[in-house]
């Protein structure tokens, strides 16, 4: 049988149905009318048989007509089984295809890994060369400035317990450097200084120094290095050593403040607990008397 | 104008200064009986400038002030003989109206060391503004000073370098004794691959002393160290 012939006969049995439908409407009302006349049998329920003359012949097709026996409830259960049996292979095929397409996932999600593993390998390895490179580097400038400054030196100032002969020269040269700023005279100028240069009348004005009183004590802090006067304009300059002077002893005076103000509070303290444990004793005694009582 | 270094003589003029003490800012110059010989430029005839024939103090303040303390140095120093090159006659307070004949026999061979000696290729120009420069050339080893209203450059192979801006009071030193490179201590230094990198830039010296950089560069490598 041909595609072709195929079509026309679901053509044509499509067609059949419907007056199919319509012989069983003509039936209905015919028993309905005429029940001692009646020739269907009901037992037989929805199950029923009927033969159909299409009044013309299918010489074109291959096919018995009068044979053709359609059982309509058994067509539908056929084509219901059909889509039943269409949809559980979809299912299974959507279901190996969802298993193919998971385990492809997983496989591909193995496969980003190890490339991800792979570029985080050769990126450290990169890093590592990178900063063996830079290292080398740093020790070809660090060997280019050696060399090309060798000439100069730098001094570093390394703290470390002082003894020996050292430590008599501490003793013998550190009370002039302490004298130095044991004058408030002394500590007025340098403050002035801190601000940037300047000449004998600007700090007289500044500090009511004048004349000998002046350069007495101008010469103590030339003496100990707190303080430079320039050769051609003869401006005073502070030091970075008077800076640090100055800072030292603004130091001492800030930490004997917070001290002096740590004892006062130390004070307050204990004289709260004393006012507790009086109040403790008083209590007590309330209660010995209303004992009497 | 420009000023070729190799093409000055002596006049043959000068004065026989008997007591100077010449500030100006920062720079001051001490002379006591001594010889100035005027000198001029071959070419152009004209006087440019006086060579001193003895012993001459120079003193130089290049010192700023900042939050840390004093920076930088006092510079004092004795030259024997010296070339003055004053573009501008900032020296004409000390000159007297009348010059006198000198013998310039001897000063001549002299001042010809000094010019050919470590200066040759300074290319000095005498700029279109009214700026007053005074270049001190020795004949101690590559030692120069330049003194304008708002620089003070002093080139020395003993000392270093400093340059100190007036204007903005700052100070650059390349010095020998107290470290290799310091502006005011507020500057992020790099030193490394033959270069000088301030707050990111490459220093360049030539920016800053324009007129001299030449010398500069000459000064560096009788430093017996260079930047190229």
């Amino acid at each position: 049988m041909t595609e072709t012939n195929k079509e026309t006969i679901d053509e044509e049995l499509s067609r059949i149905k419907e007056e199919m439908k319509e012989i069983k409407e003509l039936l209905k009302d015919k028993r309905d009318n005429i029940n001692d006349e009646d020739n269907f049998d009901d037992s037989e329920g929805t199950s029923r048989n009927f033969k159909f003359d299409f009044g013309t012949t299918f010489d074109d097709i291959d096919i018995d007509v009068d044979s053709l026996d359609v059982t309509i409830n058994q067509y539908l259960a056929s084509v219901m089984s059909g889509i039943k049996n269409n949809f559980a292979v979809n299912m299974r095929q959507f279901s190996r295809d969802f298993s193919r397409f998971g385990k492809d996932a997983t496989r591909e999600a193995d496969r980003i890994k190890r490339e991800a593993e792979r570029v985080k390998r050769d990126l450290d390895r990169e890093k590592r060369r990178i900063s063996r490179e830079f290292t080398r580097e740093q020790r070809d400038i660090h060997r280019t400035f050696k060399n090309k400054f060798k000439h100069y030196k730098t001094e570093s100032v390394e703290y470390r317990p002082l003894e020996g002969e050292e430590l008599e020269q501490f003793f013998e040269s550190s009370p002039a450097l302490a004298s130095a700023l044991s004058d408030s005279r002394r500590l007025k100028l340098l403050k002035s200084l801190e601000n940037g240069p300047a000449y004998q009348g600007e700090l007289s004005e500044k500090t009511d120094l004048k004349g000998g009183t002046f350069k007495h004590h101008m010469d103590i802090l030339l003496q100990t290095n707190f303080v430079y006067q320039e050769q051609t304009r003869g401006r005073y300059l502070i030091t970075q050593l008077g800076v640090e002077a100055l800072k030292l002893v603004e130091i001492l005076f800030r930490r004997l403040e917070n001290e002096t103000k740590s004892e006062e509070i130390a004070v307050n303290v204990t004289f709260d607990e004393d006012e507790a444990d009086i109040d403790v004793v008083e209590e007590d005694e309330d209660l010995s008397s209303k004992g009497d009582n | 104008m420009n000023i070729k270094i190799d093409d000055l003589i002596l006049t043959g003029k000068g004065f026989m200064a008997e007591e100077v003490d010449w500030l100006d800012d920062n720079f001051k110059m001490i002379a006591n009986q001594v010889e100035f010989l005027q000198v001029k430029e071959k070419q152009t005839n004209t006087p440019i400038g006086w060579f001193v024939n003895g012993y001459m103090t120079v003193m130089a303040d290049l010192t700023v002030h900042t939050t840390k303390g004093m920076k930088g140095k006092s510079i004092k120093k004795e030259l024997q003989y010296t070339l003055i090159l004053d573009t501008n006659l900032r020296l004409k307070t000390i000159i007297p109206e009348d010059l006198t004949d000198f013998d310039i026999e001897k000063p001549t061979a002299i001042l010809q060391k000094i010019l050919s000696n470590n200066w040759k290729k300074v290319n000095l120009k005498d700029s279109d503004t009214d700026i007053s420069s005074l270049v001190l050339l020795s004949t101690a080893s590559d030692t120069m000073l330049l003194q304008e209203e708002n620089q003070t450059i002093w080139i020395s192979s003993e000392d270093g370098i400093f340059v100190l801006n007036k204007k903005n009071d700052k100070l650059t030193m390349v010095s020998k004794n107290d470290g290799i490179l310091n502006i005011n201590g507020d500057q992020d230094i790099q030193l490394g691959n033959g270069e000088i990198r301030i707050d990111g830039e490459v220093f360049n010296p030539e920016k800053i002393i324009q007129n001299i950089s030449q010398s500069i560069n000459k000064a560096f490598k009788s430093m017996k160290f260079s930047f190229d």
